[in-house]
């Protein structure tokens, strides 16, 4: 697999997991089963966008809600940088409050600027729903990202 | 000129999103343009979706270290699987490790021969003397075997309760026919006593086993069975003392304790003995030793047909 797209993959669960321990072990499972996919059926090279939007939705699901660790085991430096002019916060009261699937196609195509067309297939979902999700994630990142505005 | 179209707020809401990513068409655009200048709210909301697109503008130009790839490209090996088990929970681990270590337990035992772990206590050897002229290790041959078959046989006729609460010693001088009756007595006696609960019993039976090999054993075996009777012994079994078989003479009796040296050294002076004490089921009273003896004739010529009878 190429280096981007385990970047696109760990950048994925960095942000709908906030958990840098989990998110290398997410991207680790990621990356095996898609290398697995591929080993089974080289046709499925072709749509990597699509594998993984697929695999990482469905590990995202078994992720969720795991007991975060409190502190890195892996003793490394965090492997995520961040724009200097970012606040975090802002994201993790999004992840708080919004869906589960409205933050995956936030990120997906926001984030990490999938086509619509490769998420709405790995997601198993029509481009209008996925453009409804999106426009209803965004709205509400905004109004957290700019507290003071009144919320509809 | 087709009539402008007039957006209701709610779907003047969901273009919103359209309107501010600029892929709406040119009279939906003005559509919601003037929705908006009609509705103050949606400028809000416009505004927020602005904002929240430049903050995930910001979200997209996030780095990922390169030791960060190289690691996750490491794990996706082998090493990744046993890695995995430290991320479980303490509960889950132990339980894996308690799994393994009953599984290597069960299969040592299932495929590993009993005799390994186990060895057979049933018959030991307490005590082994040889008394004699010589010191030379006197061969046991495979007749003894027989003896062992002759011992069985001799045992089962006996009354299975082999717990005599009491120590009867015999009288010194008494005939075969006598004792006999006596040992019907005792027969009875055991079973009547034996309801009742003993109040010093041995926990473990002992016998003492004596070889001998002579080559006149018919000289020899009416003597020690005069001998045994003198120091006031009596047959322990149904066969009769000296019981005279193909290739020996075979002795079962009971002696008082205090007799012991005294047939040992008298059956001695015949020849090399070979004696050992050995556990049995079959329990004596206190005081009363039980004894098997053997003697095997050597000389081929002088074996006999077996007395089958016992008697």
């Amino acid at each position: 697999m190429a280096t981007l797209h385990i970047k696109c993959i760990s950048v994925f669960f960095y942000f709908t997991l906030l958990d840098e321990r989990l998110a290398m072990e997410a991207t680790a499972r990621v990356v095996r089963k898609i290398k697995k996919r591929i080993q089974s059926n080289k046709e499925d090279a072709k749509d990597i966008e699509k594998l993984i939007v697929f695999f990482c939705h469905q590990v995202r699901l078994k992720l969720t809600g795991k007991k975060k660790y409190l502190w890195a085991k892996s003793g490394i430096e965090s492997g995520w940088t961040l724009h200097p002019d970012v606040d975090i916060g802002s994201w993790r009261e999004f992840l708080a409050e919004s869906d589960g699937e409205v933050v995956e196609a936030v990120v997906f195509s926001k984030i990490l600027n999938f086509k619509d067309q490769p998420i709405s297939q790995g997601l198993g979902i029509t481009i209008g729903t996925l453009r409804y999700r999106l426009g209803n994630g965004i709205r509400l990142l905004g109004l957290v990202a700019q507290p003071g505005l009144v919320r509809i | 000129m087709s009539p402008r179209r007039q957006l209701s707020e709610f779907l003047c809401r969901e273009m919103l999103y359209d309107f501010a990513t600029g892929e709406l068409d040119d009279s939906r655009k003005t559509a919601v343009e003037e929705s908006i200048k009609e509705f103050p709210d949606l400028e809000d909301e416009l505004e927020a979706l602005k904002n929240g697109i430049v903050y995930l503008k910001l979200l997209s130009q996030t780095e990922v270290s390169e030791p960060l790839i190289n690691q996750v490209q490491e794990e996706t090996g082998i090493v990744a699987y046993f890695k995995k088990l430290q991320t479980l929970p303490t509960w889950a681990r132990w339980t894996i490790e308690a799994l393994v270590v009953a599984s290597v337990v069960f299969i040592g035992i299932r495929f590993i021969p009993t005799d390994f772990w186990m060895k057979d206590v049933s018959q030991f050897d307490v005590a082994t003397v040889q008394l004699g002229k010589g010191q030379a290790e006197i061969p046991i041959s495979d007749e003894v075997s027989e003896v062992e078959k002759m011992i069985q046989k001799d045992e089962e006729a006996l009354p299975k309760e082999g717990v005599i609460v009491e120590a009867t010693p015999a009288p010194v001088k008494k005939s075969e026919e006598v004792i006999s009756k006596d040992e019907s007595v005792a027969s009875n006696k055991t079973t009547l006593e034996a309801k009742d609960p003993p109040s010093a019993v041995p926990v473990r039976g002992y016998v003492y086993r004596m070889y001998m090999f002579l080559s006149n054993v018919d000289e020899v075996t009416p003597v020690i069975a005069k001998k045994i009777r003198e120091l006031g012994g009596k047959k322990a079994g149904e066969v009769r003392l000296g019981w005279r078989k193909e290739d020996g003479s075979y002795f079962h009796f009971t002696l008082p304790e205090e007799k012991y040296s005294e047939i040992t050294s008298f059956v001695s002076q015949y020849g090399d003995v070979r004696i050992s004490k050995d556990e049995h089921k079959r329990i004596m009273p206190r005081g009363i030793n039980r004894f098997i003896l053997w003697i095997e004739e050597t000389n081929p010529n002088l074996r006999k047909k077996n007395d089958e009878s016992g008697n």
